[in-house]
């Protein structure tokens, strides 16, 4: 509806992105029970690791390091319904987690501060409105060392 | 081992580069008859084909070929991304070896549109909306852990570029036939950061053409070229960083990659070494991907492909000559025909055809393909 406030929010992919108990974002996985292997998703059905069933869904939180990265000249293809114009020069990263898992994701860190190593942390926002629901994405930008 | 026994009747190629106007099918079909010309033959003598390609539609295969003459063989599309020509040869091989087939025609035929690859052939909607599907990003992220971990340079980066470059000049199948300096490498535009405009392959068009057959080739004066083996294998869990590329082990960076695993099987099929190997055609979609790929088939130890370039080895003087084609940094990368591409130029040096970029008395080829979901493959040429 015309200037109603949009109060239902969805995020981007539910088997990736979610709320932990508390109710904070947090990037979504899955450890095996046999191997201990954790997964960035909460979307397959067998450990990719060791071939196991028996995956415990958990919560990777919303800290980690950043492992490796890339700046984008151009801006990203393919269907996209982002509203927000794109920023150029774009940072992409592999973002690791917890020692276990490296994840992809755009940093919003300003390119020359980019550095293998350096501590991140999970942010949100809104790609685009879709049938009056927000729907929101992930990124990581810098993280005081704590 | 049955694979012993197969051999090259004949080679042809469609240049790779841009040809508005030029269809799919005349493209394929150039390539087919410029093969069955090289091997004496006639599209009768064909039992079976195979068709390889990404981006064209759905029974290619029969649209491309069928007009040769439609006597109602099987002919089969491949698809298995920049893998797809060293899968259809696999496949064809499989044929031959089955005792199905005697003569088969393997065909690579691809007209890309220009620019990025269209991410929803590999990448899922939330990953595209989330501007995380740019394809040379992954490649990128490589190259800039690999030059962290071990000091490799842009500037080591950049001369691969200059050396495969260099090597197209002479190449009339390649795109751009331009050399190009050092300094004019590292000054073209940043693409992903540290990989450059001049150091990454370009989508294109083009086709390749090989017919196989089992048995020695009658009343050919040439030198006979076999394939001593061809093998494909999908990547396993985190071994290499393709699949599934959105979550990575942190735990597994000893997997064994899977252009190690193709070779290693490929090298055991064929009875041969690294060391044996004359001169290797290899997926250098970016300037690292070859350095990468130097690493993982054994030409060095993993963290020294920089030593290995500032040596010259990968030159075509060089001990180990790499991409003497001019790879596909110059040649273009049409998908399904780029494998194929590669084995055509492995022939001819193998025959002692390669004109101006002939390796002397090279009697050994190696080419190798890798690609989306960690589809690799690799063949093994040997007169």
């Amino acid at each position: 509806m015309d200037g109603e406030i949009l109060t239902e929010i969805r995020p981007i992919a539910p088997a990736f992105l979610g709320r932990s108990a508390g109710g904070e974002w947090t990037l979504l996985g899955r450890r095996c029970e046999s191997c201990a292997e954790i997964a960035f998703g909460q979307d397959g059905d067998a450990c990719q690791s060791c071939g196991s069933s028996t995956l415990i869904d958990v919560c990777l939180g919303d800290h980690g390091e950043l492992w490796s990265y890339t700046v984008l000249r151009n801006p990203p293809p393919g269907n996209r319904r982002t509203t927000e114009p794109d920023r150029l020069p774009q940072a992409l990263g592999l973002v690791e987690i917890g020692g276990a898992v490296r994840v992809m994701a755009c940093i919003d860190v300003p390119v020359e501060r980019l550095a293998i190593g350096m501590p991140l942390r999970l942010l949100t926002s809104e790609l685009f409105e879709d049938s009056g629901v927000s729907v929101v994405g992930y990124s990581f930008g810098e993280r005081q060392n704590d | 081992m049955t694979e012993q026994r197969i051999f090259v009747a004949g080679v042809g190629m469609h240049p790779f580069g841009r040809f508005d106007g030029a269809t799919p099918a005349q493209m394929g079909r150039l390539a087919v008859n410029r093969a069955l010309a090289d091997a004496g033959m006639s599209w009768t003598d064909i039992d079976a084909a195979y068709l390889a390609s990404m981006y064209l539609p759905a029974t290619s295969g029969a649209r491309i070929l069928k007009p040769l003459g439609a006597n109602g063989i099987p002919i089969s599309d491949v698809e298995a991304a920049c893998a797809s020509g060293g899968v259809a040869l696999k496949q064809a091989m499989l044929g031959l070896a089955s005792g199905e087939y005697e003569t088969v025609a393997v065909v690579g035929v691809e007209k890309m549109p220009r620019g990025f690859m269209d991410p929803a052939m590999i990448f899922d909607a939330w990953q595209i909306e989330q501007g995380l599907a740019v394809n040379p990003s992954y490649w990128a992220m490589r190259a800039q852990r690999h030059m962290h971990e071990y000091g490799t340079t842009e500037t080591q980066l950049a001369k691969i570029a200059v050396k495969n470059h260099a090597n197209s000049v002479h190449n009339e199948n390649a795109m751009y036939q331009k050399a190009f300096s050092l300094e004019e490498v590292l000054t073209s535009k940043l693409v992903c950061d540290p990989i450059r405009l001049l150091e990454i392959c370009a989508p294109n068009e083009g086709a390749a053409a090989v017919i196989l057959t089992k048995g020695r080739i009658k009343a050919d004066s040439r030198p006979a070229v076999r394939i001593a083996a061809c093998t494909q294998v999908l990547a396993e869990f985190s071994a290499d960083w393709r699949a599934p590329m959105h979550s990575l082990s942190a735990r597994r960076d000893d997997a064994v990659p899977p252009t190690t695993r193709a070779a290693t099987r490929a090298f055991e099929r064929a009875g041969l070494g690294v060391e044996d190997v004359d001169c290797f055609e290899v997926q250098d979609t970016d300037a690292f991907s070859e350095l990468e790929a130097y690493e993982h088939l054994g030409l060095c130890a993993v963290g020294e492909g920089g030593r290995l370039v500032d040596d010259g080895v990968t030159d075509i003087g060089g001990a180990k000559p790499v991409n003497v084609s001019g790879g596909l940094i110059s040649k273009g990368e049409p998908v399904g025909a780029s494998h194929l591409g590669q084995v055509v130029e492995i022939v001819h040096q193998l025959r002692g055809e390669a004109g101006e970029r002939q390796i002397a008395d090279a009697k050994v080829g190696l080419a190798h393909v890798l690609g989306a979901a960690g589809n690799c493959a690799v063949t093994i040429l040997q007169r």
